[in-house]
């Protein structure tokens, strides 16, 4: 299977949401990071046929993904990032409403919704209204309408926001199962989320794919090394101001702070391994700071 | 897909209420035209609703079957009769021949829109027998009259009379209240009922927007065909459904509560068509053709407020184009533009009055020397309407863009 988009580009009047971008997707799990605005969401709704590009195109196999119509959304799960859902139907109804338009036949979209509940840890909600359900639960529900059809490609917009951290390593398993013989594009703020799970890493700036490879590759590209260091608190304003500064933790002996620098910022800082948190820093400066302060 | 697009319109708290409120619409209109029926009593007071119902079912009976000369004639002589042995008080007696007489009332009178209660103390047996002819003679005059030139050309004129004497005479009467007020009360209710129809299926595309489901909807295999061919038909079946239950309740309430008798009896021998009546049906018919008009209405304006929902995504402004035709209705009515008028021979609404469209008064589309009375017209024109939207509805909301 691949997915192949070939200089897709989307404008809203006088701004170009995503500009020319080119890749192809082949099985595995993908990772879509980037600052808000970076155009992750446009490219999302795209590949799932509900925006069209206002150039360029998107192929499944050599074939137009919007010629191919039903019979390529048939292979699509998406969860968007806003998640829509209708408040008064049951976690059952709209399962299984959902289930019918995506062409299931009622008996096996029977057994599914029940496969999924239990899997998501709905099996007890299952005759709540949705209304009812608390954010991590809707979202699980999103999760579940997501995998209804056992999609060839699944599109994930922020899956894993308002769950607690114990349905997140358990949503986490499920993708890395899943994403062995599928292809999953997710896209989250939360950067340790998208390491665990995703091999291949796409970093998406002003419109475009700034970078791609796994977390060793794009890493390895970085030309900043990353420092760890204790300052006292005066010296640790002074840092940073003038570093990126990935982390910052306050210690019995001072301020804790994790820095990208060429050389090392002071006196006794320790080299460290690069993670995608500083990858996601490098790439993005501030603007990026900024954003995963969000999250 | 139907199922559960029905399930989630009836799941609102909305829906609930509005099926509330098209029952209290139904009971409410029900109350009201049954107690409005009336009959004199026989202590000189006014019987009223059932009691009334009770007083003319039971007196009625003796007149009942083809009003022809023998009926007309026994019902002058009963009348003189009466008078002379009750005098005033004798209006309970008259109970028993008054649709015959109320017919008398409308006929035997100088000119078309007059009304004379007593004309049937004045006539004779024998000028009695002359109903038909002389009703013949009103109209005739009538569209020669000043005003009758004003309202209907020659073609129209002629056209009237035309089906005027080819109504079959004599006409059947006997107690009719029951199917009268099933038809009449109906028409009524239907007007309060169908915006209330409509609101129901008024968020049926808006809300996906609304509720920002859309993209999950769209991204579905059958998202851009078949689950937007069920979004209206589930719709379409919503209000025909509910349309029809709520005719069948209203029908079994009222026939049971006012009597099913009287169904064969031919609308012209009653008072709303008498005059204008340009249609040879019985009741039954006549309710078989309401049924057939209403549906036509509801399921217009069904759609209708469905093309708004869909092409909008605003379910407020769906739910008010439910009210459009009958806003417009009143601004017409109220306008003093009088090339407006002739518009409102155009309004739904008509399908819903049958009792009124089966006069001429109702009007008349002329193409040329062809003359078509407006209730086939409307039947036509909102049939095909009806008939045309869905796959409108359809095509404009497969190609929406979720938000």
């Amino acid at each position: 299977m691949e997915l192949k988009l070939t200089d897709v580009t989307k404008n809203f009047k006088e701004l170009t949401a995503v500009d020319h971008v080119s890749y192809s997707f082949g099985p595995g799990a993908y990772g879509l990071l980037g600052v808000n605005g970076a155009g992750k969401t446009t490219l999302m709704r795209m590949l799932c046929t509900l925006l069209r590009p206002s150039a360029g195109s998107i192929e499944l196999n050599g074939q137009d993904i919007f010629a191919l119509d039903g019979e390529y959304r048939a292979k699509l799960g998406y969860l968007p990032q806003d998640f829509g859902f209708y408040p008064d139907l049951t976690v059952r109804d709209y399962l299984l409403y959902i289930a019918s338009i995506k062409g299931l036949r009622p008996v096996t979209a029977r057994q599914r919704s029940r496969e999924l509940v239990e899997l998501t840890g709905l099996s007890k909600a299952l005759d709540r209204k949705m209304k009812r359900l608390s954010g991590g639960m809707k979202r699980r529900v999103g999760i579940a309408q997501a995998l209804l059809n056992d999609p060839e490609i699944l599109v994930l917009d922020e899956p894993t926001a308002g769950l607690d951290p114990g349905e997140r390593i358990r949503f986490r398993n499920l993708l890395s199962e899943i994403a062995r013989d599928r292809l999953v594009l997710l896209s989250t703020h939360i950067v340790s989320d998208v390491e665990y799970i995703a091999g291949q890493i796409l970093l998406m700036k002003d419109g475009q794919i700034a970078a791609s490879g796994t977390v060793e590759e794009l890493t390895r590209q970085m030309d900043l090394g990353v420092w760890r260091c204790v300052v006292p608190y005066r010296q640790a304003e002074e840092l940073l101001r003038r570093y990126k500064v990935a982390n910052i933790r306050s210690a019995p002996e001072g301020t804790e702070l994790r820095i990208l620098a060429e050389r090392a910022p002071v006196a006794g800082a320790v080299p460290e391994p690069p993670t995608l948190e500083d990858l996601f820093l490098y790439t993005f400066g501030e603007e990026g700071n900024k954003d995963h302060d969000k999250v | 897909m139907t199922r559960y697009e029905i399930k989630k319109l009836f799941s609102t708290a909305g829906s609930k209420l509005a099926l509330l409120l098209l029952l209290a619409i139904l009971l409410y209109t029900a109350f009201s035209m049954i107690s409005s029926l009336s009959c004199p009593g026989p202590e000189g007071d006014m019987l009223r609703g059932l009691e009334a119902v009770a007083a003319m079912r039971l007196s009625q009976k003796d007149y009942t079957g083809p009003m022809d000369e023998a009926m007309l004639r026994r019902a002058v002589e009963e009348n003189a009769r009466l008078n002379a042995l009750y005098g005033d008080s004798a209006v309970w007696y008259k109970t028993a021949f008054a649709p015959v007489r109320d017919l008398i009332s409308w006929t035997f009178v100088p000119a078309y829109r007059d009304f004379d209660y007593y004309a049937i103390d004045r006539l004779s047996p024998g000028e009695a027998a002359g109903l038909y002819e002389r009703r013949a003679a009103l109209v005739r005059d009538y569209l020669r009259s000043e005003e009758g030139a004003r309202l209907y050309s020659q073609e129209e004129a002629a056209y009237i009379l035309r089906r005027m004497e080819a109504l079959e005479t004599p006409a059947a009467v006997g107690y009719t209240k029951g199917w009268d007020t099933l038809i009449q009360g109906s028409g009524l209710m239907l007007i309060l009922a169908s915006p209330v129809l409509a609101y129901l299926v008024s968020g049926l595309f808006s809300q996906e927007r609304a509720l920002r489901a859309d993209a999950i909807f769209f991204s579905s295999r059958h998202g851009r065909k078949k689950a937007v061919a069920a979004k209206v038909k589930a719709g379409l079946l919503t209000v025909s459904g509910l349309y029809l239950l709520l005719e069948l309740i209203w029908a079994v309430l009222i026939l049971s509560l006012l009597g099913a008798e009287g169904g064969g009896c031919s609308v012209q021998a009653n008072i709303f068509s008498w005059r204008g009546g340009l249609y040879d049906l019985s009741f039954f018919e006549a309710w078989i053709l309401h049924l057939a008009c209403g549906a036509i209405g509801a399921l217009f304006l069904a759609c209708l407020t469905m093309l708004v929902s869909a092409a909008f995504n605003s379910t407020p402004l769906a739910a008010a184009a439910a009210f459009l035709p009958t806003l417009l209705t009143v601004f017409i009515s109220a306008s003093s533009l009088s090339g407006l008028a002739r518009l409102l021979y155009w309004m739904p609404e008509g399908l819903f009055l049958l009792r009124d469209e089966l006069s001429f008064e109702a009007g008349f589309l002329q193409l040329g020397p062809a003359v078509w009375p407006m209730l086939p017209v409307l039947m036509v024109f909102y049939g095909l309407i009806c008939l045309a939207l869905p796959p409108c509805l359809y095509q404009i909301y497969r190609k929406k863009q979720p938000c």
